[in-house]
């Protein structure tokens, strides 16, 4: 039932453009894709630091990995964009697991930020040669054309496919319930699924033929909207579903105490591995959807440590725990910062690096928390006084958090 | 001939050295110390190099230049660890911190100063000196006499004062040196506001060799990076023999493989860490 | 000197001392006996300073010191000697013990002290220029007593099995030290379960088991009791 209620909420927010352009500020349809794809990003970097306790910075070479392989699939060799990003994931996995090879010695704490920030550095030298200027793009950066599946309007049959199978899944159980006469609370909520359902289903019907008429920049955006949030969403109860599973389990082990979990017999190294590649892969999709979203790539804008720093302040900001935190970090940030850049010019690094000082510094423990928590909100003041006012240093228990 | 070559990227691999050992070493030990990542210490450096400019190019002094931006970057520094840092001791949530730092006050500099390289070189420290055959800049001969005078000062603090023994104490173990009457948060101050001091100097002592330039933080921080994790996080002898290494690196490259000279430093890190994941000194 | 009242102390989120009340005067020594994993250790981190309690009061020489950070417990005249040693690791032997006299300023009296240390441990002379990891197990323990009584206003020692793992030559070193501490009227709060160290040392006793005190009385008593030893310690005395 649950499971019916996102698909329902992903529905709503998928018809979210529909709203946003009857309003007047369709702009904001490519803003909020691109959080989608940057919360996918950040998804990945938050599976390692939360689940693992590996500081990667060098996460944004899964991400510049995505994005060129998916230039060179679109613009070399032609290949269906449906086809590219589970490519694209593919080489993010080898990519996470080669990684961890390189890493083997040091897989964990400073030395492992420091050795990934370093293999990337090498890759972003590597890429703004001049010499490699016909693979990189060098500062022009690669042109990638706009793969068909923007164009037309298949993208938006996918929730609309959704409702049609919540429909037949809703008179199923209501069937099936009516034989056996129990279960009537679930069927109740089966029988409120049907209607709403249908009007949702009505009003996708709308924004496909809205789609259909539009002129084609805006048909793009409302279909890589529609895209990046499929695949958030996709890739969100993916991970939600390892977390919970036993592999998720003994990840956790080995962040609370990885000598203890390798004394019960776990090959730590490779369960690390799988967790770089799951996390290479991801990361990999949404450097594969951003660059169809951009559509010029350069090494600046993919394989910058910058990008990996970033990955740290959207899940620190939207807060780790839980993992859906970093999807609201980096929902909220990208937001702010791209209106920040349109009204403050110049000056807008200077208010976003204030801006993430005051969010940490009020909400210690992340956006999200407050959230979950609602009642905590009126707290925040004063913590930031006792804060001010008495010495901070508790003795506590010393943890190292980079091992 | 090759060997003229050799001596020149020798004296040049030293001192930029020494500038790298000022740089790194306070973000080192506030790495060791207090366990924060500190993205800031690039703009101390960035700001102490602007800093020093101004004033040296206005007064014609090179050393009030660098008491300038020693006295400014270290009230900086004071005022990030009093205001900032202080009132969240929580490793991860300080390195945001420092973050949104490293943008503001990057930014700020850029507004201020814009796009341009400024240098200034004191008219006593320039032009050359021929030893044989070989050409040595008057002003890279200043920066390692600088740096070894530096050098005995830093080993002396670390070695023979009270301080310098409790903070390789509290490196060691940060709690425990409370339980001997230590309070760590004034020591905290303290090293932070002393590091933060040293990067600015090595900035301003960088502006009359190589300018100055907005990314002239960003880029010397991650140098700085790379050099703290050759030494070994924390490890102060370590950090003064990797900078050493590192500024030859870059040097030698420079002159014999110049298309390595931007990722030497990088290489030389994957290979000591490779060998050694704990750092050159660190056992 | 030491009164603890009601004291509750969390490690993580394990509930360890369940309720402690306590007394230790001036020259008393007590013992905390208990099983492992009864509380013992957290219970004297929570006195040091090194946990805050849940709830409780922590007394000193008639001064609440419950919300007082661990470095002015220490300059309070309260020392802690961790069981797992906890030196310096990278400071020479020497400097250790300077660490532990880094409020003296005085060099005559810092002076003064390192060679009533070097008198106490005469082989830690010998080994002042050393680095502190350089040294073995019943080294460092020496090092580990030596630092904390180094300083002159020391009055009340928190010791975390100080014999463990020592070879008897060691560990009487370590019993006469204790006795002399106690000689000199200072307290100190020992966790140890060695009878023949007890039976030496003398002075109360206090049984901890899951986070509270069972049994109180006097060593003599203790070693009466055949009973209580076996319940609780687990060790079959002979």
């Amino acid at each position: 039932m649950r499971i019916a209620w996102l698909a329902i909420i992903y529905t709503i927010l998928s018809l979210l453009p529909l709203a946003l352009e009857s309003i007047g500020v369709s702009r904001l349809v490519s803003i909020l894709a691109f959080s989608y794809i940057m919360s996918i990003y950040a998804l990945s970097f938050a599976l390692l630091l939360g689940y693992l306790g590996l500081l990667n910075f060098g996460h944004a070479l899964f991400f510049g990995l995505g994005a060129y392989l998916t230039a060179y699939q679109t613009i070399w060799w032609g290949i269906p964009y449906v086809l590219v990003i589970p490519i694209s994931m593919i080489f993010g996995a080898a990519a996470g697991f080669l990684l961890s090879l390189i890493v083997r010695r040091a897989f964990g704490g400073i030395p492992f930020a420091f050795i990934t920030l370093t293999v990337l550095l090498m890759v972003y030298f590597l890429y703004t040669r001049r010499e490699l200027r016909a693979i990189s793009g060098s500062e022009q950066g690669l042109l990638i054309p706009t793969p068909q599946l923007l164009t037309s309007t298949i993208i938006s049959y996918i929730p609309l496919a959704l409702t049609a199978i919540l429909i037949t899944a809703s008179i199923y159980t209501i069937l099936r319930s009516g034989k056996s006469g129990s279960k009537a609370g679930a069927s109740r909520s089966s029988i409120a699924i049907i209607p709403l359902s249908l009007i949702l289903m009505s009003a996708l019907i709308l924004l496909i033929d809205s789609i259909a008429n539009r002129a084609e920049p805006l048909r793009i955006s409302i279909n890589l909207y529609i895209l990046s949030l499929t695949t958030l969403i996709a890739v969100h109860m993916a991970i939600k579903k390892i977390l919970e599973s036993p592999l998720g389990l003994i990840w956790i082990s080995i962040r609370e105490n990885e000598s203890r979990a390798a004394s019960l017999g776990y090959n730590v190294f490779i369960y690390k591995a799988i967790a770089m590649s799951i996390s290479g892969a991801i990361a990999a999709v949404s450097g594969s959807l951003y660059a169809v979203y951009a559509f010029n790539i350069n090494p600046e804008r993919t394989f910058s440590p910058l990008l990996s720093v970033y990955g740290l302040i959207y899940s620190l900001i939207g807060g780790l725990y839980p993992i859906e935190g970093s999807i609201i970090g980096a929902i909220v940030v990208t937001i702010i910062e791209r209106f920040i850049a349109d009204y403050a010019g110049g000056w807008s690094l200077v208010f976003v690096g204030v801006l993430f000082i005051t969010i940490v510094l009020t909400m210690p423990h992340g956006i999200a928390y407050y959230i979950w928590n609602p009642s905590t909100i009126k707290n925040t003041l004063k913590v930031l006084k006792k804060a001010y006012r008495s010495t901070p240093y508790k003795n506590k228990e010393q943890t190292n958090p980079y091992g | 001939m090759a060997l003229e070559i050799l001596v020149s990227a020798i004296i040049d691999g030293v001192a930029l050295g020494f500038i790298f050992l000022l740089l790194s070493l306070g973000l080192s030990v506030i790495f060791g110390l207090m366990r924060i990542v500190n993205f800031a210490h690039g703009s101390m450096f960035l700001w102490g190099a602007y800093i020093g400019y101004e004033v040296s190019s206005r007064t014609g002094n090179l050393l009030a230049g660098i008491l300038a931006s020693a006295s400014i970057t270290g009230l900086m520094g004071f005022l990030i660890e009093y205001l900032l840092l202080k009132r969240l001791r929580e490793p991860l949530t300080q390195a945001i911190i420092t973050i949104g730092l490293m943008l503001l006050l990057d930014r700020v500099a850029w507004l201020r100063w814009g796009d341009i390289t400024y240098i200034w070189l004191p008219p006593e420290l320039e032009g050359t000196i021929l030893l044989g055959p070989t050409i040595i800049y008057k002003y890279r001969l200043f920066v390692i006499v600088v740096g070894i005078v530096l050098l005995i000062a830093v080993y002396i603090f670390f070695n023979r004062t009270r301080y310098g023994m409790i903070i390789r104490a509290g490196i060691d173990d940060r709690e425990m040196i409370q339980a001997f009457g230590v309070n760590i948060e004034r020591v905290f101050t303290g090293i932070f506001v002393v590091g933060s001091v040293l990067a600015g100097v090595a900035g301003s002592i960088l502006v009359p060799w190589q300018g100055v330039y907005p990314t002239l933080g960003i880029n010397y921080l991650l140098y700085a990076f790379a050099i703290v994790v050759i030494g070994g996080v924390g490890s102060i002898g370590g950090t003064m023999v990797a900078s050493l290494l590192a500024g030859l690196a870059q040097q030698l490259s420079a002159y014999y493989a110049p298309y390595l000279a931007e990722p030497s430093i990088f290489l030389l890190m994957l290979a000591v860490l490779m060998l050694r994941p704990s750092g050159l000194l660190r056992v | 000197m030491l009164e603890i009242q009601d004291l509750h102390a969390y490690l993580g989120h394990l509930y360890v001392v369940q309720g402690v009340s306590l007394r230790v005067e001036r020259g008393d020594v007590l013992f905390i006996l208990g099983r492992n994993g009864a509380g013992k250790t957290t219970f004297l981190k929570t006195i040091m300073g090194f946990i805050n309690p849940s709830r409780g009061r922590i007394f000193y020489e008639g001064i609440d010191i419950t919300s007082k950070p661990l470095y002015e417990r220490a300059r309070m005249g309260i020392r802690y000697i961790p069981d797992n040693r906890r030196l310096f690791p990278t400071l020479t032997v020497e400097e250790n013990l300077l660490v532990g006299l880094s409020d003296i300023h005085e060099r005559k009296k810092i002076l003064d002290r390192l060679e009533y240390i070097y008198t106490v441990f005469p082989d830690l002379k010998k080994l002042r220029k050393l680095r502190a990891k350089q040294l073995s197990g019943g080294q460092q323990q020496m090092l580990n007593i030596a630092r904390a009584i180094a300083h002159p206003d020391a009055k009340l020692f928190l010791i975390d099995e100080p014999t463990e793992g020592l070879s008897p030559i060691y560990a009487s070193k370590i019993a006469s030290v204790i006795q002399d501490l106690v000689r000199e009227d200072r307290g100190v709060v020992i966790v140890e379960t060695k009878p023949w160290l007890m039976k030496k040392i003398g002075g109360m006793y206090a049984i901890m088991n899951n986070g509270k005190i069972v049994s109180q009385g006097s060593v003599k008593d203790l070693m009466s009791s055949r009973d209580l030893i076996e319940r609780y310690l687990g060790v079959t005395m002979s």
